[in-house]
């Protein structure tokens, strides 16, 4: 799916693709991400997808694992963006907002029933008063709502609004 | 340990995921109706999308096969689809298989009907031209005499 990100520097939005993971190389916690994207999407039932821009089509910018739990539930495993586009000196803005938005536009796809268009998915830190933070930027920049201790869900109107701001 | 990974299993349990399934169940009951078809509407639509965007098809989608998704989300069947197109159902049903052309009335007819841009509709019978052209293509090699260069040949002769 064709999407845009910012570029930091000059603000200019670069034309990307969110595509399927299978046969690509994919980040690990090696090359300095958090999560084993390569061994996780090993797993059966995960769809693993990753966010590219065309100039650059080897530099995973950003990757998600969306699994449809018990063959009807949407939940986004994992996501990730890559080291280079986080904090002040990011290369790209907007991967996270691309990535949620088309897993929201995956939960509608895949949802079945009751779960059509929902999306839930937890927040992991080591660091308890970082996972508070990061949920509150869910919330704040996302629209997801809190369930639990770790747990976020998006609802279908958030998802829609979601899917026109940032795949569009 | 900055390289321990966290595992989604050591968050969760079947009580959790039990009220979880509850809390979603009831809060999408509680969604109006008009939302609720909201949500079929959209999925289909983005099927749609992600076939006529695909670069990589493994089966071939008919209009037939999106426009049943409309009929069972609408509990309605094809004959009264017909009827509302002041159109014969066998009629209408060659359009749907790809037997006949769309034409112009029918894609704003199933653009109407859809809340789809018309483009939506002419995409997909173009993808499936595309699809029969790549395998008529490897069928048959035959196509490369053709080439304009052969009747230059020709005219040289």
């Amino acid at each position: 799916m064709k999407v845009k990100i910012k570029r930091v520097i000059d603000g200019i939005n670069v034309d990307s693709v969110i595509i399927q993971a299978s046969g690509l190389s994919l980040p690990s916690i090696t090359d300095g991400w958090r999560f084993n994207f390569k061994k996780h999407s090993q797993k059966a039932g995960f769809q693993t997808y990753i966010l590219v821009t065309d100039k650059t089509p080897k530099v995973v910018e950003g990757c998600i694992i969306f699994q449809l739990r018990d063959s009807f539930e949407p939940y986004m495993a994992y996501i990730e963006i890559a080291p280079h586009n986080k904090g002040k000196t990011k290369t790209y803005d907007n991967v996270a907002g691309c990535l949620i938005a088309f897993a929201c536009r995956l939960s509608f796809i895949y949802g079945v029933e009751y779960f059509k268009g929902w999306l839930t998915f937890d927040v992991m830190e080591e660091n308890r008063d970082d996972e508070i933070k990061l949920m509150a930027v869910y919330c704040q920049k996302y629209g997801a709502l809190k369930f639990g201790e770790t747990t976020m869900v998006i609802t279908p109107e958030v998802g829609e609004s979601l899917i026109t701001k940032f795949l569009n | 340990m900055k390289n321990k990974e966290i595992q989604i299993e050591e968050i969760w349990n079947d009580e959790k995921k039990d009220s979880l399934k509850e809390f979603i169940t009831v809060h999408s009951q509680k969604q109006s109706n008009e939302r609720k078809l909201k949500n079929e509407l959209l999925a289909i639509q983005y099927r749609i999308e992600d076939y006529i965007e695909s670069e990589i098809v493994s089966d071939r989608l008919r209009v037939l096969d999106f426009v049943k998704l409309y009929l069972k989300t609408f509990n309605v069947t094809q004959k009264k689809l017909a009827d509302l197109f002041e159109m014969k159902d066998s009629n209408l049903h060659k359009y749907l298989v790809g037997e006949r052309k769309l034409n112009t009335s029918l894609v704003l007819k199933l653009s109407s009907f859809s809340h789809l841009k018309p483009e939506y509709w002419l995409r997909v019978e173009v993808k499936n031209e595309l699809i029969e052209i790549t395998k008529e293509k490897e069928r048959n090699k035959d196509y490369q005499k053709y080439d304009y260069r052969n009747l230059l040949v020709t005219s040289d002769d």
